[in-house]
């Protein structure tokens, strides 16, 4: 379980962070979505220890029981972090890159090569095991990065931004991974700009902006009470009519007693229009 | 210290991979060793500087003296440094200016024109013990000159008969001394005899004599010598000669070497904080200090190698050092040093590019002064002195006292000293200094 209590960074004038509090549980995917430079970066970097907050505490409690701040040794161990800048040695093949990190953290020798092999199955790069990550697409590079996050095996897993920039099989597949990291009982944190992502992946997601946090939801709660009313789009012979509503049933149960229906689609706002009403401004401006 | 070794090794892989880091690492280093090496082949050992230098004092200064001066500048087996005087002749042979020294001691000219009475001509060689094969060849030489001297008297006969006369007279009072030294020099006085009838006959010609001369002195009486020679010891003190380019060439290389593949290593600390793999390193559990001592030890492997491949082939191209283990205290010295250098390069910028400019700058001028590319002893004396201020002098100071410079253990102390000062203090400080935040945001 990774907890952050009232934290706060800030760069100059900026306030890249201000006042967060978060929680994953074991489990649990908590999507963090907020718009380029909303401070998700800066969090993450606080949640694994890299960065020390002006203010506010991060607590790591691992599943032996124990907890610590982040830089903790035992703490440092149950963390996996895949960061948004791939921080990968591009001249070093998959499995050197996965070895070394297996090695700094400790996994034993006899382990490290069957988990490697695993791994490296899982995100598809058994064939380029041998092949120098320079000669990868990005999104073999990214799915390289999640396996180096957690060749160790980690509970609570960061990954910033993970599928930045890659292809829609790699997004696929590592949205694939990401639901198996829960289905094990990893704690994930997901940060992304794309609100499509965190709508589908995550259990719970954290709405940012300008380092603040603005909501802290399901996505079903969150456009409940964010999202306004659905639009019921009907085409009769007079053209294209919206109707907003709360009641969508309601409203369709009407028009069809009215007849003359040529089309009926139904709005429903999704996490995009909830950024809208909390922000005043799209997720990608 | 499995991470350690997992963080080195990665370097070490990282580099090999890299062709320019490669090339600056292996290749070009032996190429300047070899190249400038080939270049100054005439300047150092060549036939011209195994003539011995021989610094000689002539304090008796007349003819005989002068004589045998000459006969020494003749001689292509010697290089004649002049001397002032005898305490100047020992100070070049302590210096090791000069493989040894002889001194005509006044009183010489008197004693060299009776060869045959006393025990001949003194002369004083001053010589260090250390060079014993020097010492026969000089004292050999000494004789062979001396006795050409003998030869020279031979050939005129207007003198050849004073000093048989003369030599004759003298022999002869023998006669009153015991019994013994009279059979001894007998067979000498019957020569002179034989001699002096033949002198007298004016048959006399200068091609002829000549065999003549040499039998005479040299007929086996070992009772007796043209010249008598003292020896005098003196310890050399350092600055030796080097015994050919490839001594001076490889131990530059070798710094060259250093520079090249710390710079490499302190540059590749400065891409992965940008990269942002330091951070990741530190991510995965690696604490700051292991991420460094990884770096270090990447840094005095792939250092220790590429110097131990440069002397394989500086010992296969004839460089002889004058002590092994010497060679592996200064080569160990220096590569610590060079790890020092590679965390103050890392340290040196913020940037690839700062690095790249501020630091290569800064190590091609510390190898300028410090005889990286001159060697030392062909710069004038300020800047001789000012070479202190760069690692790259004592670098090469180091490997040329083990190599050839025939350093001794004290003389060895102060350049691996501040070698390894450099190395500890260096790496302590740039890793102090060093910037951890990464460009990335
Ligand atoms: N090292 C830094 N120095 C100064 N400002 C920074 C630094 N890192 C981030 N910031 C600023 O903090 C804010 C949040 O950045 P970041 O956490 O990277 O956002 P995100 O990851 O959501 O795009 C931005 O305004 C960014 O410019
Ligand atoms: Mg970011």
């Amino acid at each position: 379980m990774l907890r952050l209590d009232g934290v706060s960074k800030t760069y100059g004038s900026t306030r890249a962070v201000d006042r967060l509090e978060l929680e994953v549980r074991p489990g649990e995917v908590l999507g963090l979505l907020g718009p380029n430079g909303a401070g998700k970066t800066t969090t993450i970097r606080m949640a694994v220890g890299l960065l020390r907050p002006d203010e506010g505490r991060v607590t790591v409690r691992t599943r032996a029981g124990d907890a610590s701040s982040p830089d903790a040794h035992q703490a440092r161990r149950a963390l996996g972090v895949a960061p948004q800048a791939l921080a990968l040695y591009e001249e070093l093949t998959a499995r050197e890159n996965l070895r070394l990190f297996g090695a700094l953290y400790g996994v034993a020798a006899r382990q490290l090569a069957g988990r490697i092999d695993e791994l490296l199955e899982h995100v598809g790069l058994a064939d380029r095991a041998s092949a120098r990550v320079s000669t990868f697409s990005g999104g073999m590079k990214r799915r390289l990065n999640l396996a180096a996050a957690i060749v160790h095996d980690p509970e609570i897993v960061l990954l910033d931004e993970p599928t930045a920039g890659v292809d829609p099989q790699s997004r696929h597949s590592l949205l694939e991974m990401v639901a198996q990291l829960r289905a094990k009982g990893c704690a994930v944190i997901y940060t992304t700009h794309y609100m499509e992502e965190a709508q589908k992946v995550c259990d719970r997601v954290a709405i940012m902006d300008h380092g603040r946090l603005l909501a802290l939801d399901t996505v079903d709660a969150l456009i409940e009470s964010h999202g306004g009313e659905s639009i019921v789009v009907a085409g009769t012979a007079d053209g294209e009519e919206r109707l907003s509503t709360d009641q969508p049933l309601r409203q369709i149960e009407a028009l069809l007693s009215k007849g003359d229906l040529r089309s009926l689609r139904i709005d429903r706002p999704d996490l995009e229009t909830v950024f809208l009403n909390l922000t005043g401004r799209r997720l990608r401006d | 210290m499995r991470a350690i070794w997992a963080l080195a090794l990665k370097d070490i892989r990282l580099l090999l991979r890299d062709k320019a880091g490669f090339f600056f690492t292996f290749c070009f280093p032996l190429v300047y060793a070899l190249l400038f090496g080939a270049m100054f082949a005439g300047m150092f050992g060549g036939s011209a500087s195994r003539a011995i230098k021989l610094a000689l004092a002539d304090l008796d200064q007349s003819d005989a003296s002068r004589r045998l001066v000459a006969a020494f500048e003749d001689n292509p087996a010697v290089e004649v440094v002049k001397a002032e005087s005898g305490d100047h002749a020992e100070r070049l042979v302590k210096d090791k200016s000069a493989a040894a020294g002889v001194v005509i001691p006044s009183g010489y000219s008197q004693a060299s024109e009776r060869p045959f009475s006393g025990s001949g001509a003194p002369l004083r060689l001053v010589i260090d013990p250390s060079r014993a094969a020097e010492r026969g060849m000089i004292e050999g030489l000494l004789m062979q000159t001396a006795y050409a001297q003998l030869q020279q008297s031979f050939t005129n006969p207007e003198s050849l008969q004073r000093l048989v006369q003369e030599s004759l007279g003298e022999v002869r009072a023998l006669r009153h001394t015991t019994p013994q030294t009279w059979e001894r020099y007998l067979p000498l006085e019957q020569m002179l005899a034989a001699v002096e009838v033949f002198a007298a006959s004016g048959m006399l010609q200068p091609e002829g004599a000549s065999s003549e001369g040499e039998d005479a002195p040299g007929s086996g009486q070992d009772g007796w010598q043209p010249v008598r020679v003292t020896v005098e010891s003196v310890a050399q003190g350092a600055s030796s000669r080097p015994r050919s380019s490839w001594d001076i060439t490889f131990p530059q290389g070798i710094l060259w070497a250093l520079m090249s593949c710390s710079f490499g290593f302190a540059l590749s600390l400065v891409i992965e904080r940008k990269a942002g793999t330091l951070t990741r390193l530190q991510m995965a559990s690696a604490p700051k200090w292991q991420i460094l001592a990884g770096k270090g030890l990447g840094c005095f492997l792939v250092n220790a190698a590429v110097l131990a491949l440069l002397l394989a082939i500086g010992l296969g191209l004839g460089v002889r050092p004058d002590s092994m283990l010497w060679v592996v205290v200064a080569a160990a010295c220096c590569v610590v040093a060079f790890v020092g250098i590679m965390m103050l390069l890392a340290v040196s910028g913020k940037t690839e590019a700062s690095v790249n400019g501020i630091g290569w700058s800064t190590m091609l001028v510390m190898a300028m002064i410090g005889g990286g590319m001159m060697p030392t002893f062909f710069m004038p004396g300020w800047m001789q002195q000012a070479a202190v201020v760069s690692p790259i002098y004592w670098g090469i100071r180091a490997m040329e006292g083990a190599i050839w410079r025939g350093f001794s253990p004290v003389d060895m102390a102060v350049p691996c000293m501040v070698l390894l000062g450099i190395g500890i203090i260096g790496f302590l400080l740039g890793s102090r200094v060093f910037d951890w935040r990464g460009m990335e945001g």
